[in-house]
């Protein structure tokens, strides 16, 4: 998870604000609005059509088919037909179901010279802020953002996210800095040593 | 009241901390309750991921379907490093959970399937793979 976390770090204050108006705009649609809204994963960048023109062009990398066949090959072969045939699938579920589907393909941020970072840190708070559903097309296991999206709704699904955590220890018993130096697999691994440790003399006292 | 916190589990690694570490939430939420906030978080977890039929793709779905995909790339010798990387953390999503280290969690009933048969080979599968492309 490395790069998702240094993906944040650096998005630049310029980002960080444009991305605040975009989440404002998306945050003006009141009232129910996960009952409403579906979130659709389509890959952009990468996904199956890229790992198939890379084994066509007999290259391994984005870069290596760049220098093979030019600067358009990626937008031409692989971002453009994905974005179409990502709407297009969007489309087809809103007439399918009624109700309102967010293709992040449409939405483009050339002008604000949006990093795929920014991009992605945008849709993680979409999917949880807004979606109460998330759709994926086929093929999503091959497109990094759509693997992802995945992991990052699987995590809401299995509540990772929780309001009960280390923040309270930190608020109510004073742990700031708890564990200090530790990566965050250590403090992991600790924390369901010491629940399982507690685990049967607090079920005799309780 | 610690040790009760800490017996229950509500002092986590894998927390809202996370998901501003790992996917940037940082200020997620702005201006809510704790109260309002803790709504929020128990409607974010209905979250339902479904493929282009209409079929739930539960934990043990998407951890085959990466698995499949890295072996794919492996198979046509793409580079697949960030991929397996990301289905470890798939796989690892059970453990991340309360009472995560218990074997004999019904997890089924739940309604999550991790402990199914589709999970344990797809994780077999996983760990059988060498670590860099």
């Amino acid at each position: 998870m490395q790069e998702v976390v240094d993906s944040y770090a650096r998005l630049t204050e310029d980002e960080l604000a444009n991305l605040g108006i975009v989440l404002g705009a998306y945050r003006s649609f009141r009232g129910n609005r996960r009952a409403h809204i579906g979130y659709v994963s389509m890959p952009i960048t990468s996904g199956r059509r890229l790992c198939d023109v890379l084994c066509e062009e007999g290259v391994r990398t984005v870069e290596e088919l760049t220098a093979k066949c030019g600067k358009g090959a990626l937008w031409e072969r692989v971002m453009q037909p994905n974005i179409n045939e990502g709407i297009a699938f969007t489309d087809g579920l809103g007439k399918r179901e009624d109700l309102l589907f967010i293709a992040p393909s449409v939405f483009e941020a050339k002008k604000w010279r949006w990093t795929q970072d920014a991009y992605m840190s945008l849709w993680y708070r979409v999917i949880a802020e807004m979606a109460g559903r998330h759709v994926v097309m086929d093929g999503w296991e091959y497109s990094n953002g759509g693997v992802d999206e995945v992991l990052f709704s699987l995590y809401l699904r299995w509540r990772i996210f929780r309001a009960t955590t280390l923040q309270i220890g930190i608020d109510h018993f004073g742990l700031k800095n708890f564990l200090p130096g530790m990566s965050h697999e250590e403090r992991w691994a600790l924390s369901i040593f010491v629940g399982a440790f507690l685990e049967r003399p607090l079920l005799r006292w309780v | 009241m610690g040790s009760l916190y800490l017996r229950w589990r509500i002092f986590r690694a894998t927390t809202l901390e996370m998901g501003i570490d790992h996917f940037g939430l940082k200020n997620f939420f702005p201006g809510m309750s704790w109260k309002e906030k803790m709504l929020e978080m128990h409607a974010m977890w209905e979250m339902r991921i479904f493929d282009a039929l209409g079929n739930e793709i539960k934990l043990d779905v998407a951890l085959k379907k990466c698995v499949d995909a890295v072996y794919d790339l492996r198979e046509r010798e793409l580079p697949y490093d960030s991929l397996l990387r990301k289905a470890q953390q798939i796989m690892l999503i059970p453990w991340f959970t309360p009472s995560g280290y218990n074997p004999d969690q019904d997890w089924e009933r739940e309604g999550f399937l991790p402990n199914s048969d589709l999970y344990r080979e797809a994780t077999e599968r996983l760990k059988a793979l060498p670590k860099d492309s």
